[in-house]
């Protein structure tokens, strides 16, 4: 982690996601950006690595499945989280395959979230 | 399972559980909302599309199974469910709704739900017009149906993607598209309906006048965007029919203006940011001018900024007339704190009189009297709180003032106050009252205490003050817009008037017991909901840091289409059965809908056998208890023993339902017979119940509980205080096919109480093999596959629970007392059921 202060990367296409994420994580002390757009995102993560990503499943253009394949390719330490209204037993199989950290199904509760990023935190903290 | 059904009646019961089965659906729904809405849940616009679609679906079928199982008695249901549906359905889909092909609208039929049909600034006009009922321009939103059609009649959304996607400057391609533009035709469907509007509005208004024609773009003035200046407004147009057009097509093409297309940025296509345009007669003002809702320069202060000129204020937006300036308290009564005003001679049409008075203002210099700022600040208040950020207000005087366009505006990002510095405020300062009550809205405010009552005249209550009452009634809400926050000794978030707060966001703390007694009229208070804190005083940090807290999603229109949504869905307004109005086209809320529909449900039971010409076995009787509950039963098979006379009261002794017998055992168990150390006895709890009236009046309803029984089945609906709460049970010899289905919600006791309580038996019940949801005040909770003795055990239980709770709506004074008895039951089941394992 930079600085003691968690990096948390929020892609959505749906704004309001973001802007409840952006409200009660930079209260707790996370540096967060949110993207309702997954090519900005990843040319954010480029320029500086993120330790958590929350993604959206279905996006226009880049989707979730394409963000999370990307994020481990540019920094396997990163955990990703996909957050997704319906996703297929197949999806699901693939994405775990290439390293999701965990599935949350919208609308999710706010708590499972945090609980879902204190895991991958702690997950991280275990291997790296 | 089998029942031993009679087939007529079969079916109706069949209806009957399906109507129970609907009905926690929805509860559960609307708690999912209600959580979602506080910021539990995060949630996006496809959970409220899917809300709306199937909460709709489920009170369908509730009025449906109703109908079935009452001979049709209650269509009158079905046009107050389409009504609301119908307003449902348009609120999640954000569009007008039955208008939605509209060319034209008058600003008397739109409202702010309007804005994807009418853009921002005719939305908000109405809005105001409408529901604030603040002056505004009478006037006509031109839609963006109208636009859409006249660009695609015309091919323009392609042909202008085409121009945009050549090589050039922005001034190139905006030309380009304005030469395009003026060789286009409107459609006839559009000048017919632009010329029968005119010719209303000048009914409306008594005559022709100069007209104002307005640029109303989609997505304007919010808070990513503010189109403001981009677009065009045309002024002075002539009232005629050809120069409203041509105007339409000026405003129309500033959409793709120079500005404009800067603005937006080359990715935007030619459909993103849709026109509407507003037409309005001029206002011949005497003094025009612009109110900050809060001082642009000095935020954090408790200041209001009102410029102003004389005469139109055209100058003055575009900043090239001096005005005067006035910096007005925005406390009622909304002092003048400071005006700068611009010399008279600088007005070449006024004459200098610069008599000073003894106050240092000058008469005669100033363009607004003391009387009219307050007014325009009480005004710009109560806007600021519609639309919940600062706003910044254009405004025309005439012998009355006209809003002519308010939006909010972004302050200059101001440091909140230091953390160390708020702390030392706060430790410095008087709490009056601390962890009291439950959020009703979030916030922040301070003010004067004003106490509300039954006799209060709304139009009377000081806008900004903070409104301390004993109920949230609903009358209040004319208040609740005009107050600062409004803090209640009774009632809880799920209310009438709690909706009310959030939709205008007044801070509201309610059922805090006591604030009418510790919060004297007059005082001034710094109250912060979040954290269910009222200090004494104004606590300066904590109103800069609500002033200058940025919040995107505060504002985000998903939550304000959710609170919007959940207006017509959660309040209860039918409560009381009895009353006059408990009537179907009473209905205004689909929880009332629900709340109706089981009462009536319950009623078409007992009164089953009549309508079926008293077949035997299925008429419903009154049984005879030690407690004054009216408990009438229907017997499905056996559930009453053969002995018994075949009609009249029923006693205990008569009794063969095994599962009912078990829950009555608990009901009526007598705690100073029992092994449980329980300080406040059940004898007491009955004891309390044995004033009937004590009881009944004012903390619960009189009307008949119903159980329907069987040898080993059994289900009862008790009233507790707005809801049933119902147990369904099948007790047989053979585990496998027994089960036990609780549901318990709410009562009458504030929400904290209710929520307190909804926990315990949750866990009460969760220490009783039960398997629990719990969501706000609603509990499922499910047992199956117990054996006899459990089953027993476990009913017995139940009934002692039920005893117990509905006491809870009973107005007692020893809090701490029901506490311990919770406790206690909760302790004795564990040690039960150690004892048990060991």
């Amino acid at each position: 982690m930079n600085n003691g202060m968690v990096r948390l990367l929020v892609v959505d296409d749906e704004p309001i996601i973001g802007k409840r994420l952006r409200q009660v994580f930079s209260k707790m002390g996370f540096e967060i950006e949110t993207y309702t757009e997954a090519t900005a995102a990843m040319a954010a993560m480029a320029a500086k690595p993120f330790d958590i990503v929350v993604t959206d499943l279905k996006m226009d253009g880049m989707d979730g499945m394409e963000v999370l394949r990307r994020v481990r390719i540019m920094n396997p330490h990163t955990q990703v989280i996909i957050i997704t209204g319906y996703a297929s037993s197949e999806t699901a199989e693939l994405a775990r395959r290439q390293g999701v950290f965990e599935f949350l199904a919208k609308p999710f509760r706010l708590d499972d979230l945090k609980q879902v990023i204190v895991r991958a935190l702690e997950y991280q903290r275990g291997v790296h | 399972m089998e029942l031993p059904f009679n087939a007529a009646f079969s079916h109706s019961f069949q209806q009957f559980r399906r109507i129970l089965a609907l009905n926690n659906t929805v509860l559960e729904k609307i708690a999912h909302m209600e959580e979602a809405l506080a910021g539990e849940y995060v949630f996006d616009r496809k959970f409220l599309s899917e809300s709306v679609e199937s909460l709709s679906e489920l009170v369908r079928e509730v009025i449906y199974c109703l109908n079935s199982l009452a001979d049709n008695r209650y269509l009158d249901l079905y046009p107050r469910y389409e009504e609301l549906a119908d307003k449902l359905a348009v609120l999640a889909a954000e569009y007008a709704g039955p208008y939605d092909r509209s060319l034209t609208l008058a600003y008397e039929l739109i409202n702010s739900d309007f804005e994807e049909l009418v853009g921002a600034k005719n939305a908000t006009l109405s809005e105001i017009r409408n529901r604030l009922n603040l002056r505004v321009p009478e006037g006509f939103a031109i839609t963006v149906a109208a636009y859409r059609l006249f660009m695609e009649e015309n091919d323009l959304f392609a042909r202008i993607d085409v121009i945009c996607a050549e090589a050039g400057s922005n001034r190139e391609r905006s030309d380009h598209i304005s030469r395009l533009l003026a060789g286009t035709k409107l459609p006839e469907a559009l000048v017919t309906a632009v010329e029968e509007e005119l010719t209303q509005l000048w009914q409306q208004t008594g005559g022709k006048a100069l007209l104002a024609v307005r640029s109303s773009g989609v997505g304007e003035d919010t808070e990513t965007r503010s189109f403001a200046g981009q677009f065009h407004s045309l002024l002075e147009v002539k009232p005629e029919l050809t120069s409203v057009l041509a105007a339409y097509q000026k405003v129309i093409a500033s959409r793709f203006s120079v500005a404009a297309l800067e603005y937006l940025g080359p990715t935007a296509g030619s459909r993103e940011v849709p026109m509407a345009v507003g037409v309005q007669p001029m206002i011949a003002a005497r003094v025009a001018g612009v109110t900050y809702s809060r001082n642009p320069e000095k935020p954090e202060t408790n200041h209001l900024l009102i410029t102003a000129v004389r005469g139109a204020a055209r100058g003055l937006v575009d900043g090239s007339k001096a005005a005067d300036r006035y910096l007005v308290s925005r406390t009622w009564p909304f002092s003048l704190l400071e005006s700068e005003l611009v010399t008279a001679e600088e007005y070449s049409n006024s004459k200098p009189s610069l008599e000073i008075l003894a106050s240092g203002l000058r008469r005669g210099s100033a363009s607004l009297t003391p009387g009219e700022l307050a007014k325009m600040a009480e005004q710009a208040l109560l806007l600021e709180k519609a639309f919940g950020e600062t706003q910044d207000i254009e405004w025309a005087l005439t012998d009355e003032i006209f809003i002519l366009q308010s939006r909010p505006f972004s302050l200059p990002a101001k440091p909140a106050p230091l953390p160390g510095e708020l702390a030392a405020e706060l430790a410095a300062a008087t709490p009056l009252m601390q962890d009291r009550g439950q959020v009703a809205q979030l916030g922040i405010a301070a003010g004067k205490v004003v106490h509300v009552d039954q006799d209060t005249d709304p139009e009377q209550f000081p806008v900004g003050a903070i409104a301390v009452t004993r109920f949230p009634s609903p009358q209040f809400s004319p208040i609740v817009w005009r107050a600062a926050a409004i803090i209640t000794d009774v009632g809880g978030p799920t209310g009438h008037l709690a909706t009310i707060a959030r939709e205008y966001r007044t801070p509201a703390l309610f059922g805090t017991g006591e604030a009418t007694k510790l919060l004297a009229p007059g005082e001034e208070i710094t109250i912060d909901v979040e954290n269910k804190q009222i200090y004494q005083g104004i606590i300066e940090g904590l109103v800069r840091l609500q002033a200058t807290e940025e919040d995107p999603y505060r504002s985000s229109k998903e939550l304000r289409i959710l609170r919007r949504i959940l207006r017509w869905v959660a309040p209860i307004t039918l409560v009381d059965p009895t009353a006059a109005d408990f009537r179907a086209e009473k209905c205004s809320t689909f929880h009332d809908i629900l709340r109706f529909s089981h009462e009536k449900a319950i009623d078409a039971l007992i009164h089953f056998h009549a309508d079926q010409g008293g077949k035997k076995g299925m008429q419903s009787r009154p049984l005879r208890l030690p407690v004054p509950l009216n408990l009438r039963l229907i017997d499905i098979g056996a559930g009453v023993t053969p002995a018994a006379p075949p009609q009249g009261e029923l006693t205990m002794a008569m009794l063969n339902s095994r599962p009912l017998m078990a829950i009555l055992q608990g009901f009526l168990k007598d705690a100073e017979g029992g092994k449980e150390p329980i300080p406040l006895g059940i004898r007491d709890i009955l004891s309390g119940m044995g004033k009937p009236m004590a009881l009944f009046s004012g903390t619960s309803y009189p009307g008949d509980n119903l159980g329907i029984i069987a040898e080993e089945y059994c289900n009862l609906n008790l009233r507790l205080g707005y809801h049933f709460n119902v147990v369904d049970t099948y007790m047989s010899a053979e585990p496998d096919n027994n089960y036990i289905y609780f549901r318990f919600v709410g009562g009458l006791a504030d929400r904290n109480k209710r929520e307190w309580r909804a926990r315990l038996i949750g866990n009460i019940l969760a220490g009783l093999y039960f398997k629990v949801d719990r969501k706000g005040d609603l509990v499922i909770a499910k047992a199956k596959n117990l054996d006899l003795l459990q089953m027993e055990r476990v009913l017995g239980r139940l009934g002692e629970l039920i005893s117990f709770s509905r006491q809870l709506d009973v107005q007692m004074r020893d809090e701490a007392a029901i506490e311990r008895f919770f406790l206690q039951f909760l302790s004795s089941l564990k040690e039960e059921q150690n004892g048990e394992r060991s």
